[in-house]
């Protein structure tokens, strides 16, 4: 029998016995509720009233000077009153209720996507979707399981547990803005702004100093972020978010969106693999006696002395993803196209990026073969394995960018 | 059309029409209730908020479609609504809400027959957004596009979340039937 048959006739079956007590607790509650409802004057008649009133011209009139007169007043309150009542905790806090976060994104490319998220009780991500248009590339990010999906290409990485390389940590975004406001408070400027669109103003929060600087737009009422845009960042292009046009949360999830089923044809690389020879001590540098600033920009160099005299066995023994050099080869021309790196420049700052789960980032500036400058950053792994400190290149992070 | 005259009635101020619709969509509303929530305390205060909601509003009710379908989804939301609340207290459906609700007191509670237990504890496996699709397409008869609205969800998810959720019911089916 069809589950639909099955389930129909389940239905026509189904009966319920209503206790007399019970019964007649809905019925008074219904009918003592419909009562008091008509003692109530029905709403539909207060636009009559307005209605009236606005027929009058000099009326008219006058509700408009009183309309601009407080339009007027609005702008000079909302652009220059502080709201010291607000408090970035109260946004930690407000996280930790909520249970769904849909989120209409661009990331530093200017590429839109659309995320969707199930966050714990902490407030931090715990399933995760997000679907690249323009790539046609689809992240599933479970506990169990997770997924990266080109469309294009037809190819799809596994990797057990959440998604390797993709690590959205929104709740520790606004830990970090908590964190400015305990460096200094002059860091972070609160202020209310009217909204783009809708009527209610918001509470806006201009954190961080130097490279880094966010516009954060809070909902007044529940105290939940509703936009996030990136004004400075030493997160260039190549980078992942940067801003967060639209947040919505608690609404409901779309059907199945944390399943997926591996495509006829798409060819499949397993990321676990990968992870082993990550987690391999013949990998890799030793980072004893050395700073991880200094670990990494050693490794770098080893890295791109490597790449750049094409020598892979040497480069696969600092970045060990892939086993066979034919692998590597199609890697590097997929990522570098045309032109390789001829010469590595230098390396900045090692930094954490909270979209990153394999580990640190660290930009470095190199010379092409086309005769230009760009950014390439790679992610460093630090390890330790059998009480021996190391580190390993996990990734690179992003697209070279060219740079003036 | 007897709807119609009944909550044109109510309108008027009869209570004795009011009365006739409780009675008439009472079981109705108990057994799609069960069926969503699996919980005859929930579905009890499902059906209680819906009924007392529904004449707090009758003042300026319109009825433009099918009352029972319109009822059907005051359930279904006010059911998800307490369930979200249940959620936050993080409780099992199966082990805290048994379908006799008060056993010891059946005056005071409902009580399901075995079909509607076997029937809710089939659905209760389903993630709630697919159940509630298929409980109002196949038991509330009512067209894709009529939940979509309802529910304010697009027709494309509607249907998507019946398809999955038809899906998982019969791998469900199946695999009691080879229990």
């Amino acid at each position: 029998m069809r589950p639909t048959e099955k389930i129909k006739e389940l239905f026509t079956e189904s009966k319920v016995k209503v206790g007399s007590e019970f019964n007649n607790r809905i019925l008074n509650d219904t009918l003592a509720a419909f009562e008091k409802s008509k003692t109530k004057e029905p709403a539909d008649l207060q636009p009559s009233v307005w209605r009236i009133i606005m027929n009058s011209s000099i009326t008219k009139l006058a509700v408009a000077a009183v309309l601009v007169i407080a339009a007027v007043i609005s702008i000079t309150f909302l652009s220059k009153s502080a709201t010291p009542a607000y408090a970035i905790e109260q946004t930690i806090e407000a996280l930790k209720n909520t249970r769904t976060v849909h989120m209409f994104c661009r990331d530093w490319d200017g590429k839109k996507f659309e995320m969707w998220m199930t966050l714990d009780s902490q407030g931090s991500p715990e399933y995760c979707y997000s679907y690249w248009p323009d790539y046609e590339v689809t992240n599933i990010s479970t506990p169990m399981v997770s997924y990266q999906y080109n469309k294009k290409m037809n190819q799809v990485s596994v990797n057990k547990g959440k998604l390797y390389h993709f690590d959205v940590q929104f709740d520790r975004m606004f830990e970090d803005l908590q964190k400015e406001v305990q460096k200094s408070e002059s860091n972070v400027k609160v202020y209310r702004e009217a909204a783009s669109s809708g009527s209610k103003s918001l509470i806006v929060a201009i954190c961080g100093e130097g490279d880094e600087s966010w516009k954060v737009f809070i909902d007044p009422e529940t105290k939940l972020p509703v936009g996030l845009h990136c004004l400075k960042s030493r997160n260039r292009p190549g980078d992942f978010i940067r801003d967060f046009d639209e947040i919505r949360f608690d609404e409901e999830l779309p059907a199945g969106i944390f399943e997926f089923q591996i495509p006829e044809g798409a060819t499949v690389s397993n990321i676990d693999d990968e992870e082993k020879r990550l987690s391999d001590p013949n990998n890799g540098i030793s980072t004893e006696g050395l700073t991880e600033q200094q670990a990494a920009e050693q490794i770098a160099g080893q890295y791109w002395r490597a790449i750049i005299d094409k020598d892979l066995e040497k480069a696969k023994k600092v970045y060990p993803r892939t086993n066979s050099d034919e692998e590597v080869e199609k890697k590097y021309q997929k990522y570098f196209g045309d032109y390789f790196p001829s010469e590595y420049v230098e390396s900045g700052r090692l930094y954490v990026e909270h979209n990153c789960g394999l580990g640190k980032v660290l930009p470095c500036i190199l010379m092409f073969e086309d005769g230009r400058k760009r950014e390439v950053k790679i992610i460093i792994r630090f390890r330790n394995i059998d009480g021996k400190s190391s580190c390993v290149i996990a990734g690179h992070f992003g697209y070279p960018v060219e740079i003036d | 059309m007897e709807d119609k005259i009944l909550v044109f009635q109510c309108k008027k101020g009869s209570t004795d029409a009011l009365r006739r619709i409780y009675e008439k969509y009472r079981d109705y509303l108990l057994v799609l209730a069960v069926a969503l929530c699996h919980s005859a305390e929930t579905a009890e205060d499902a059906v209680h908020d819906t009924f007392v909601g529904f004449a707090e509003r009758l003042a300026g009710f319109k009825l433009t479609g099918s009352l029972k379908a319109y009822l059907a989804i005051c359930v279904a939301n006010r059911v998800r609504d307490l369930m979200r609340n249940q959620q936050n207290r993080a409780v099992s459906l199966e082990e805290d809400c048994p379908l006799t609700s008060n056993a010891d007191e059946p005056s005071r509670t409902i009580i399901c027959n075995e079909e509607l237990q076997q029937l809710s504890s089939v659905l209760t496996k389903l993630p709630a957004e697919q159940r509630e699709v298929i409980v109002l397409r196949i038991y509330g008869q009512m067209r894709f596009g009529v939940i979509a609205k309802s529910l304010n969800i697009s027709v494309n998810t509607i249907k998507g979340r019946y398809r999955y959720g038809i899906d998982k019911l019969r791998s469900i089916l199946d695999s009691e039937v080879q229990k």
